[in-house]
């Protein structure tokens, strides 16, 4: 299982093999990639859903840089094996996701595969889509007993600071 | 200091040579020696004369008359990209600028003619100078390294500096230009005179605050086999006209090397230039401080 | 039943020799913890003894997990926890309180009366009850072990167990020790091993134990206490049946506010932190032993966790921040 994108790098284990080889792996990613664009949320085995995500999210990088760009438009124009996708990144998904920086997917385990394999499996989805939402795992409250022990020890330490800052004129005199 | 030559010269001779013509030279009349004479001139009068002061040396900053405009971070400065804790380069860079205060390194790229002068530790306040082609920059914080290759006397000769070792005194930029590619050692099998550098060349003086020119010059290569398969997509050379040299069933072995996608592999690009802007101020603000 | 009457009357004619001459100065603490021990036993022997027939009554569970189930239970004999067993583990496990009708009600306590019965958990949207249950019985806990530290010739008063919100950061108990120890000072040797004997109750998973007696029988189980005996006079006068209710936890019997968690392995990190003297207007000292606790269920990173023992060193008070402001004030009028 991956950490993040800079642990990838160390150790040569880069990325996970998929396919025939290199370019069947992107080939494939490809059309994952395209799915998503299209549906907004698509079930994937885990593996290439976690693959594909990084993915997922870099175009988007890419998309925000405007369809000038030419290189963004190259991007756009490998990832996407439907063409008409195309306009739907650099207009809807690009203004979509323009406010933040990163974090446009949200991945959720689902149950394994019902059929043959079994393979376990996986929803991936782009942020702020129009379908019905996912049932997200809950967090805990804020009133929790760690919650609040921790909510005091933040105030007491602002109290702390704030008091320094009081202090800390009144002392060159 | 590493240094290799080429063939089956007297590597020895040629290398005497070279330390005679680089002290023959004008331009390269050190303060040290020359301070050391005053030292001893004085002790020699002093029976006579009362003592007088030696003349206080100018210093000229040499950074500041070659101030630009031009962001220029040294490559050496960027981490690689791997797990490495961020505070070793920290560290590093920390010491890089300290060094960097006491001497200045001055922006260069391969493809740019250099003078490096480096105290002989062997020989007590002798110094010599190369003269020479920067063929490749390599290593990464502390250990930045570049390799000047020149040709002299038929003969040549590679050594590669170590840019924060102790030992250089002084490195010149003689003539500063890009070339297409970022590694140039297959002049190695290129003809000897495109790696041929005049030992007694006066610097050529660059525009301040234009870009660097970029020498588009085709490499003439000597008939292969070389010593590494330049044409390879892995090595990316453009300073080389592969179809003079290259026959049919060759061509078609490096279609079949090519990969394009690599190119759409988002993953695999490192994009330095956030990390490079934050260095680069870092690095500056520590440079100006210097008095 | 007869039998334990005559008992219970002996030992009355006992206590009360044991008040009329000397107040409990010739009982060492072991011995007093035992009778007290004895006397809670028969007391809930009695009480088992009013349901002599079983008796069905009907539990209806209110929740989200399983919604409409029935229980049919025994009556003065099933407890939330027996409920929670016909569910799952995971409600045996993750239960800290019930609620009985809107009424918070220990896990280990016999039901008496048909009725709605929902479990509270740590996790819950507004955990509150459950913390506060958490705190008492860390507190609880504390003086438990404070009172059986000490060696044999030096005495120990329980004074109460002052009800401190979660947010201010660590439970405490305020406790009077023998007069001869009015120099010493806890180091962290002496808090360490309270907490290593804390640890010890909590890895032997007691159950902590609920009932409600009359205020009498209260009295006579609380005897040797001062403090003890006006606590249960003033929750006595509170409920109009003069009914208290008493709490123990493996040998140990306390009177405290409310409810608490149904044994002592929910506890998971436990560390007695620090030990104040509090400014009296009597002539005893009260010191107030200070603790930090957290559940299994929420277990924290141990950086966090320092932070956090840290912090509950302060002194903490039962009206959150407002005492330890007074007693700053004091210290500098003092220091002037």
């Amino acid at each position: 299982m991956r950490l993040s994108a800079a642990l990838l790098i160390s150790h040569g284990r880069v990325q996970r093999r998929f396919g025939l080889g290199p370019r069947s792996r992107l080939d494939l990613l490809r059309n994952l990639v395209t799915g998503l664009v299209r549906h907004e949320r698509i079930e994937a085995p885990r593996a290439r859903a976690d693959e594909m995500r990084f993915y997922a999210e870099r175009l988007i990088d890419f998309a925000k840089r405007g369809d000038t760009d030419p290189r963004a438009m190259r991007m756009a124009d490998f990832w996407l094996t439907e063409k008409d996708l195309i306009h739907k990144l650099f207009r809807v998904l690009a203004p979509r996701f323009e406010a933040r920086s990163g974090g446009y997917t949200r991945l959720l385990r689902i149950p394994n595969r019902e059929n043959l394999d079994r393979a376990p499996m996986a929803v991936i989805e782009y942020k702020g889509n129009p379908l019905p939402p996912l049932p997200l795992p809950k967090r805990d409250s804020n009133k929790t007993l760690v919650n609040q022990l921790l909510q005091g020890f933040w105030r007491d330490r602002r109290v702390a600071q704030k008091g320094k800052a009081d202090e800390a004129p009144g002392s060159p005199v | 200091m590493r240094l290799s030559c080429q063939g089956s010269a007297h590597s020895s001779t040629i290398m005497a040579a070279v330390w005679k013509r680089s002290c023959m030279l004008p331009g390269v009349a050190r303060s040290r020696c020359l301070s050391l004479s005053f030292e001893r001139l004085s002790s020699k009068d002093e029976k006579s004369t009362k003592f007088k002061p030696p003349p206080k040396p100018v210093i000229v900053d040499e950074s500041k008359l070659h101030a630009t405009e031009r962001k220029f971070l040294s490559p050496e400065f960027i981490p690689p990209r791997q797990r490495i804790n961020p505070l070793k380069f920290y560290i590093e860079r920390r010491d890089m600028v300290q060094r960097r205060k006491v001497m200045n390194i001055p922006e260069f790229y391969a493809g740019s003619i250099l003078a490096v002068t480096t105290a002989d530790p062997y020989a007590n306040g002798r110094t010599s100078t190369f003269v020479g082609l920067c063929v490749q920059r390599s290593g990464r914080g502390l250990g930045g390294t570049f390799v000047l290759r020149n040709v002299i006397e038929g003969q040549g000769i590679e050594i590669c500096y170590e840019l924060y070792n102790p030992l250089i005194q002084e490195i010149k930029v003689l003539k500063l230009e890009k070339r297409l590619d970022e590694n140039l050692m297959y002049l190695r099998d290129a003809l000897p005179e495109y790696s041929t550098v005049d030992v007694n060349m006066k610097p050529i003086p660059v525009p301040l605050n234009e870009d660097v020119p970029v020498n588009k010059m085709k490499v003439k290569m000597k008939p292969r086999p070389w010593s590494r398969r330049w044409e390879h997509p892995r090595f990316n050379i453009q300073g080389i006209d592969f179809d003079l040299y290259l026959h049919e069933k060759a061509k078609q072995r490096v279609e079949k090397w090519k990969t394009p996608w690599n190119e759409f592999d988002m993953m695999k690009e490192y994009d330095t230039s956030k990390i490079e802007k934050k260095i680069w101020e870092e690095v500056n603000k520590e440079l100006e401080g210097k008095v | 039943m007869a039998s334990c009457r005559v008992a219970r009357g002996l030992w009355r004619g006992c206590s009360g020799r044991f008040v009329s001459t000397a107040p409990a100065a010739q009982l060492s603490t072991a011995e007093i913890a035992q009778m007290r021990n004895e006397l809670y036993t028969r007391e809930r022997e009695r009480q088992l003894s009013l349901y002599p027939r079983i008796d069905k009554i009907e539990v209806k569970y209110v929740g989200k997990s399983h919604p409409g189930t029935l229980f049919v239970m025994n009556k003065g004999f099933s407890t939330p926890y027996s409920c929670a067993m016909h569910l799952s583990e995971l409600h045996c496990k993750k239960s800290v309180l019930a609620l009985v009708d809107g009424e918070l009600w220990d896990m280990n306590k016999p039901l008496t009366n048909s009725c709605e019965i929902q479990f509270l958990t740590f996790k819950d949207e507004d955990p509150e009850e459950v913390n506060k249950a958490y705190w008492r019985s860390c507190a609880m806990l504390l003086g438990c072990v404070l009172e059986q530290a000490f060696k044999e010739e030096y005495s120990t008063t329980l004074v109460r167990a002052p009800e401190v919100p979660v947010i201010a950061g660590a439970f405490c108990y305020d406790v009077i020790l023998d007069s001869k120890l009015d120099d010493w000072k806890p180091t962290e040797e002496s808090l360490r091993s309270f907490t290593k004997d804390i640890h010890r109750l909590i890895h032997q998973d007691l159950p902590f134990e609920t009932l409600d007696v009359d205020a009498k029988v209260a009295l006579e189980i609380l005897q040797h206490n001062k403090y003890k005996r006006d606590m249960v006079e003033q929750k006595a006068s509170q409920s109009s049946e003069r009914i208290v209710k008493l709490h123990r936890c493996g040998n140990f019997v306390d009177i405290s506010e409310g409810p608490h968690i149904p044994r002592t392995s929910f506890c998971h990190q436990y560390e007695v932190t620090a030990a104040h003297n509090l400014q009296s207007s009597q002539s005893e000292l009260i010191r107030r032993f200070q603790g930090l606790s957290l559940p299994v269920a929420l277990k924290l990173h141990h950086a966090v966790w320092h932070r956090l023992r840290e912090r509950s060193r302060k002194l903490v008070s039962e009206d959150g921040r407002k005492q330890v402001e007074d007693k700053h004030c004091i210290s500098n009028t003092e220091s002037d």
